[in-house]
């Protein structure tokens, strides 16, 4: 089954947010009511590196394929692309959601 | 408000201090730009301090009145700011600000920072908490990896390229070896930057990020009607723009521009009344090469999407039509963080002024400063002027 990313719907405007958000910014008055919903877990790379010294927190994961997801509506990520050729990888290559882990998310390509 | 000018500078060597404190590299810095602007120190009537994480790197908060004591004030307000790399001109701003408001006519103003007392992975860390630690930093993210995502998305968009990169590190390599206060005081070729493959996060490498530094910086800030009581050679401050932008990289629309450096050099450049032409040298943010070619093009010196053949073609050189990184930049003088942002103004301080050596800029009168905290979510633009 194609995993989903949860993604919350500001009540007034409809504009989608990625979590965390506290307030609506396209709405002029102050507006914090969002209903949840999903989006597919597919997308684009907009952009890519590879960590190669990471941090701390990843210090056994490197090195690894970071990129910059763009999912429908305009939703923007950061995830790990997941695959065995760094070399390989290209902007606007399609993408799928394999797993969430923490704050993680990690994608394959789609051949 | 009121017209500010700097009467004084002064700041330590930048580099792997080992043998010096947080608290040695503030009061040496803060003596010189003290005794520079000959005054005494019971005339300096508030002190900021501009520092992003001695919390972490050497466990000590609470810092304005620390720093304040090393240099021997006593008795008067003392503030720290922070704005992660940006802190320094940041500091700066609320200095020019309380004086223009007319509280104060005399305040001292330092930028320090004490890296070197960790690993590179806890320093890693610690600067990646200056983006969103939530979807930035859980999700994978350094702070090279997010510039490795805008040099790769400014490759994709304007066709930049390796050598571009690479002609920044050589450019600021070579003047930071004709500044006595750089951290890496050493010339490096060009085969040489291209040939590296110490990756950092794809397309940069070492030559592509800037140095973890320690040193401080300082600037006495004075109300200009009250100048001439003081130093011989007064710089003015013109104006100093600040604006942020979204919190998060990958938010912004575009990653290949800095809003908030773009609506910060707006402002900067309305109040002088002045354009990007009329700047003579420029220190900019360059944390990354990328950062330089981005920087001249959000500030106006270039058109967008040719600030790497720019910097290719030698135009921001020593010699250029618009030098930039006189000093060595971040890149080569270094990078201690909460200190960048006042450095940058002493470098302008000394070009406006004749005084900086082999690398001096013939003739400059106008100088600009741009700093920029995290991914680019604060921006400050500063714009000086030698007095007449």
């Amino acid at each position: 089954m194609e995993k989903k990313i949860k993604v919350l719907k500001c009540v007034r405007c409809d504009k989608h947010y990625l979590p965390p958000v506290n307030t609506c910014s396209n709405c002029e008055e102050i507006f914090r009511e969002f209903s949840e919903e999903e989006v597919e877990g597919t997308g684009k790379i907009y952009s890519f590196t590879v960590v190669r010294v990471p941090s701390k927190h990843y210090k056994d994961l490197a090195p690894y394929l970071l990129a910059i997801i763009e999912l429908e509506k305009g939703l923007r990520l950061i995830g790990r692309v997941i695959c065995d050729d760094f070399s390989k990888v290209q902007i606007d290559q399609p993408v799928r959601l394999v797993s969430s882990k923490d704050r993680m998310h990690s994608f394959a390509l789609i051949k | 408000m009121r017209k500010v000018s700097i009467i004084g500078v002064g700041q330590t060597r930048y580099g792997n201090l080992k043998d010096e404190t947080l608290r040695d590299l503030i009061a040496e810095a803060g003596c010189k730009a003290i005794k520079e602007a000959n005054i005494k120190r019971k005339e300096i009537q508030a002190f900021y301090l501009g520092n992003y994480d001695a919390v972490s790197f050497i466990k000590q908060n609470h810092l304005a009145p620390y720093g304040a004591g090393a240099i021997g004030l006593k008795d008067i307000p003392c503030i720290h700011v922070e704005g992660a790399c940006s802190s320094g001109a940041l500091a700066i701003r609320e200095g020019i600000i309380a004086i223009g408001a007319g509280l104060y006519d005399i305040v001292l103003v330092v930028g320090a920072e004490k890296m070197n007392s960790l690993s590179t992975e806890d320093v890693t860390e610690i600067l990646a908490q200056a983006g969103d630690y939530e979807t930035e930093l859980l999700a994978g993210a350094t702070f090279p990896s997010i510039f490795g995502m805008i040099a790769r998305r400014h490759m994709y968009q304007y066709g930049t390229k390796r050598e571009h990169l690479a002609a920044v590190a050589v450019k600021n390599h070579s003047n930071g070896a004709k500044n006595p206060d750089a951290h890496i005081q050493k010339k490096v070729t060009f085969e040489t930057v291209m040939e590296c493959d110490r990756m950092v996060a794809d397309p940069l490498t070492v030559y592509d990020c800037s140095l973890i530094s320690d040193g401080a910086s300082a600037v006495v800030l004075c109300a200009t009607e009250l100048v001439s009581n003081f130093c011989k050679k007064t710089i003015e401050i013109l104006s100093i723009g600040q604006a942020s932008d979204s919190f998060s990289m990958h938010l912004k629309d575009d990653i290949t521009t800095f809003d908030a450096t773009v609506k910060a050099a707006n402002q900067a450049y309305k109040i002088a009344g002045l354009k990007p032409s009329d700047i003579d040298v420029a220190e900019v943010h360059d944390c990354f090469t990328i950062a330089e070619i981005i920087a001249i093009e959000d500030l106006g010196f270039v058109k967008k999407g040719e600030g790497g053949e720019s910097s290719f073609s030698g135009l921001t050189s020593l010699t250029g039509e618009i030098p930039v990184n006189p000093s060595g930049g971040l890149k080569s003088k270094g990078h201690p963080v909460g200190a960048t942002g006042v450095g940058q103004i002493v470098e302008i301080v000394r070009q406006l002024r004749d005084e900086a050596g082999l690398r001096q800029i013939k003739g400059a009168e106008i100088g600009l400063a741009h700093n920029f905290g995290g991914s680019g979510a604060t921006a400050i633009v500063t714009i000086l002027r030698r007095a007449n």
